[in-house]
Order: structure tokens, then sequence, then C-alpha cells
């Protein structure tokens, strides 16, 4: 499956454009992050591709048919959404959280049967988190409720998986588990994922391709390595950055982050 | 890897299953059971004997049943009896649901002022001197103009949002109370305004066949759909755009929702008057047992609503001279019975 979108462009009705010519496309088994700075338009960037709040002008495609033409039902079997995790007023167990996922499957009046339970074990399953399937969601840590929240958007079957934020607010142990979930799923089973960070590192780690959104709207995609230089992160941000590549094992990994500005220099700069 | 935890979650699964087997046998026998002693108690009491010989005309041979008798068990206690059931039902059921779909565990049947609308509309037949069966029609009608125009309100610009839709209830619901209280003012004080008052406490007293068979089949078929919906209605309660992102047709179950609910809540009203707690209470006990899940839910509030409901009338009409209005009751009677469950389970689970 090949997602894409083609100059896609988001302003609300009065006010200055948030995406400005927006293109990118991911195939199958390809991850793509989503960078930017607070503001400039991630979330935004995700709602619109996904169809919950419309472009402006452009659109997403779906293997080359236009997101609007499909039926809602069609559309949320091949495109799994795992939201940032809110707190709800009613909390579920695992299990019954998870098999809302199985909702694109099934009619308006039908309820899930014994085959989609047996889905759902499998996802659960698939991010290691059988053992806690009758716990209920707010019993459970957060790196665990986001695993949850990945196993629903498994259950659809989905051939994408669009994440908003997912290792935001999770210590640095549970991001490592999330990423490495994500990046196992894409390799072993050839899904694609689209994700939003506010990490370069994570993105250059588990990432083929990036999208850097600019703070005038516009945005640059490319494979990983080639965006994220330490050049355009400080074009990005508008801070000064520090990036080295450090190789442990077989793995490289990247250590990025900002450098704080003495006051002169900041106010010279600003002249 | 795949058999012990296969074999684990069936296990459990059939444990879960005898369970919920013993839980609905116990439910369905308990409304049983109660529905013939209610038919029994009463101002005019009527023996097991009587009973069986007026269900069974030939069981005693010789005996003849008083026509007093079968006038009291088939012309007053069995409809009144079943609307009580239905009303209980009803209410419960349209309360969790409600409180799913606005993800809110305050909300009632009258969160969009479908009550309200329909006492007006009562209060305004009684007014006008019409025959039960009209002021029947009269409150029904009103109690769906209500939820129409708190629909319409509620599609603001960028479609409609669930608090735009709650404000609008309050809205209405408010005008329409302001309405009630303006036809109560001109009412005459003598025997008119009492009648109103009397009625706006709720009471099953005016059951007969004919209003049973008006209301009974909009509370069914409202019942029927949010029966239907119940497990949609835990997508329903995840914020909006995540519901749709699972692939819910999140506008038509909402519509949907809120039709079944102001279907039963229009036709209760119509013909009980406003019954207050139901609603709010029963779900919540429900919860309490079962957990949040609405496949549960919304089955266990219709088993416990009607059981609820039964007693309460039944109480409401057997322990004094005169008859004490249901919603004073179900106040009296649910307050401590709720503190005591919530006590014990330790309320709903978060």
């Amino acid at each position: 499956m090949i997602f894409e979108v083609k100059e896609g462009n988001f302003a609300y009705k009065q006010g200055r454009e948030i995406l400005s010519k927006v293109s990118f496309s991911v195939k199958d088994g390809q991850i793509l992050s989503i960078l930017g700075a607070n503001g400039a338009g991630k979330t935004t960037l995700l709602r619109c591709m996904l169809g919950l709040l419309p472009w402006s002008a452009g659109g997403s495609y779906l293997d080359g048919k236009d997101l609007r033409k499909i039926p809602s039902r069609e559309l949320w079997k091949q495109i799994g959404y795992v939201p940032q995790a809110k707190p709800l007023s009613f909390v579920y167990t695992v299990k019954e959280m998870v098999v809302l996922g199985r909702s694109a499957h099934l009619r308006v009046w039908e309820q899930p049967g014994a085959e989609d339970w047996a889905v759902v074990e499998q996802c659960l399953k698939r991010v290691g988190i059988s053992h806690l399937q009758d716990r209920l969601c707010s019993r459970i840590s957060g790196g665990e409720y986001q695993l949850v929240l990945v196993a629903r958007a498994l259950a659809a079957k989905p051939s994408m998986l669009v994440l908003d934020e997912p290792e935001s607010n999770l210590d640095f142990k549970n991001q490592r588990i999330v990423l490495d979930v994500i990046r196992r799923l894409c390799e072993e089973e050839n899904l694609s994922a689209v994700l939003n960070t506010h990490y370069p590192e994570h993105a250059l780690d588990i990432s083929h391709l990036s999208l850097l959104l600019l703070p005038d709207g516009t945005s640059v995609f490319g494979s990983a390595s080639e965006i994220l230089t330490r050049e355009s992160l400080e074009k990005a941000f508008d801070i000064p950055v520090y990036l080295e590549k450090v190789k442990i094992g077989q793995r490289e990994y990247a250590c990025v982050f900002p450098v704080s500005q003495p006051a002169e220099e900041k106010e010279e700069t600003e002249r | 890897m795949a058999e012990p935890f296969r074999g684990k979650g069936t296990e459990k699964m059939k444990g879960s299953n005898r369970k919920k087997g013993l839980w609905i046998a116990g439910t369905l026998g308990a409304i049983v059971l109660l529905s013939i002693a209610a038919i029994m108690v009463g101002r005019y009491a009527v023996s097991p004997r009587e009973l069986l010989q007026a269900f069974f005309p030939g069981l005693f041979p010789g005996e003849e049943v008083p026509a007093a008798v079968q006038n009291v068990i088939f012309n007053i206690r069995i409809p009144r009896i079943l609307l009580a059931l239905l009303a209980g039902a009803g209410l419960s059921a349209a309360g969790g649901a409600f409180q799913a779909l606005f993800s809110n565990p305050l909300a009632t049947p009258d969160t969009l002022g479908v009550a309200t609308g329909a006492s007006f509309g009562a209060a305004l037949g009684i007014l006008l001197g019409l025959p039960g069966l009209l002021v029947q029609l009269c409150a029904l009608g009103t109690g769906l103009l209500a939820v129409v125009l708190v629909y319409t309100l509620g599609q603001g610009k960028t479609g409609s949002s669930m608090i735009m839709m709650i404000l609008s209830g309050m809205v209405i619901s408010a005008l329409f109370s302001a309405l009630v209280s303006l036809v109560k003012y001109t009412a005459d004080p003598q025997d008119v305004l009492p009648a109103i008052t009397f009625w706006l406490m709720g009471s099953l007293t005016g059951t007969t066949r004919e209003t049973l068979f008006m209301g009974a089949p909009l509370i069914l078929l409202g019942m029927g759909i949010l029966y239907v919906l119940r497990w949609k209605l835990n997508a329903m309660s995840l914020p909006e755009e995540e519901a749709a992102s699972l692939g819910i047709p999140v506008k038509r179950i909402r519509w949907l929702t809120i039709l079944g609910s102001a279907m039963i809540t229009a036709s209760v009203v119509s013909m009980c008057g406003l019954i207050g707690w139901v609603g709010l209470l029963i779900p919540h006990v429900s919860r309490m047992l079962f957990g949040n899940n609405n496949q549960s839910v919304i089955p266990a509030s219709m088993g416990f609503g009607s059981i609820f409901m039964l007693v309460i009338d039944t109480v409401a009409r057997s322990a004094t001279a005169a008859e004490i209005p249901v919603s004073i009751l179900t106040a009296v009677i649910g307050a401590p019975f709720f503190i005591g469950l919530l006590r014990k389970t330790g309320g709903i689970r978060t």
C-alpha cells in the first residue's frame, strides 16, 4: 500500500496558513516521522491526512485513490490510528478496549464474536501484553496503556499505523519499548507507520523517512538521515542544536539536544 | 506459548459465562415472582387461590371468581405492573445510554430536556381538561418536540459537538420548565393545580390497558434500539475523533441513541409523570456489579430497573391509605440503597 499526501494546505477559516503545500509518500514497511516545533501543526497534519479535518487544498491518497472517496469503514480497515492517551470517564478492561478496534469490521447492529476475540488475543500477544488482558486500563502504567492503544489499532488489521506522539509522557525505558514495538511491526509484518514525535533522536533511530515542519508552514521531506541535520533542525526549532552519532554494538544512535544561548549572543542574533 | 494462553482464556470465559447465566436467570425469576406477588398485594388483597382461579378457570370446578377480583387483576393490577416494569427498564437503559454517549456519569434520561418537554405537554393537557389519552398524546408530542429542538440547536457551524448539545438541552429544559410554571400559575388552585402537581411527582395510578397499549410500543422500540447498539456505546464514550477513527459512524449512532432514549423517556413521562433517580441510579448499580462495559450495563439496567420500579410502585400503592408519589419513594428508598452498594463495592471502576 502506498499512502500519499499531495500539496496539502490547511488554514483555519480566518488566519494564517498552518500547513502549506505539504507532500510526502510512505510505502509498506517504511516508518515516517513528523517533526516540528510546538504549534507547527504536527497534530493538525495527522488529522488532515486521515480526513478527520478537511484539507483546504490538496489531498491524501491511498494507492492513488482520494481518501475522501473511500467509505469510512473501508478506510479504517486499512489505517489504524493511535491517538494520544486521554483520561476517560468510563474505564474499560484492556480486552474490552482492544476489541473496540474491531469496529470497522462490524456492522452497526453487530457485536464482537469469537473470531473478533481471537484477533484481540493475537494483537495483545503481538505487542507483548497478553498478561494484562483482564486488567482495568486505569490500573496499568502509561507505557502499558500506550501499547493497549497500539493493540487496539492493530485489531482492525490495518496495513498502516498512524501514531500521535506515541512516546510522549513516558519514561525512557517505556519510550524504548514502544518504539521497538513499532519498529518490529514494520520490519516483521511489513506495516507502514507515520508518527509524530518531539524527539529527533527517536526519528533518526527508527524511521526511514522524515518530514520536518518549518515555522512558516512549509516542510521538507526525504530520508530521515538527510533531512534531520543540524542545520535543518536549527531552522525548524530556531535554536542552536548539538548533534552527534554514537555507535553502540551494531546500531548507530543519534544524540541530539538544544544548546542554550548566552544572553548577549541572543540579542545579537535578534538584531 | 499459544496453548496455555488460549486454554486459560477460554476457561475463564466459561466461568464468566456461567456467572452471567445465573445472573440472567436470577433477574428474570425475580421479575416473575415479584410480579405475581405484586398482583396479590394491595388495598384489595387477592388470595393465591383466587389468583390461580382467575388465571386457570378450570382448576377448581364449581367455584366462580368474583367479577370484582377479575377486574382488579386484569384491568388494574396487571397493566400497572407491566407499566412499572417497562418504565423502570426503559428509564434505566436510557440513563445508561446517555451516560455513555455524553461520557458523563451524571447524565440522566432528562439531560436533553425530553422529560421537561413532556411534562409541559401533560400540564397543558390537564389545564385544558383533556381526557387521559389526549393528555398522554400531548405529553408525548412535546417531549419529542423538545429533543428535536435540542438536536437542531446543537448543530453548530462546525457540526454537532456534545457540549453544544448538552448546553442546548439545558436551555430547552429551562424553557419548558418555565412554561410548566406558567401553566401551574394559571391553573385553578382548587382542583386543576393539585392534579398537575400530583402528576408531576410521578404516579402510575391512572394506568389502563388503553394507556399501556399506546405507550408501550414506543418504550419497547426505544429499548430495542439501545439494546442493539449497546456495544457501540463503549466506543461512543471515547472522544469523538477517536471513535470515528475506529470506523464507527459516530453521527448515526449518536442520532439513533438519542432517538431511542427520547422515545422511552417521552413515553414514560406521558404515562406516569416525572420519575426521578431511576435513570441515574440503576445504571450505576449495574456498573458497580459488572464493570463499565455497556454490553452488560444496558441489559443489567433493564433487569434491575424493572425490579426496582415494580417494588417502588407496589410500596407506593399499598404502604399507606393514600398513594405516595413515586418520585418521593425512588429517592427515599433509592438513596440509602445506593449508598450501601457504594460502600460495599467501592463504587464504579475508575
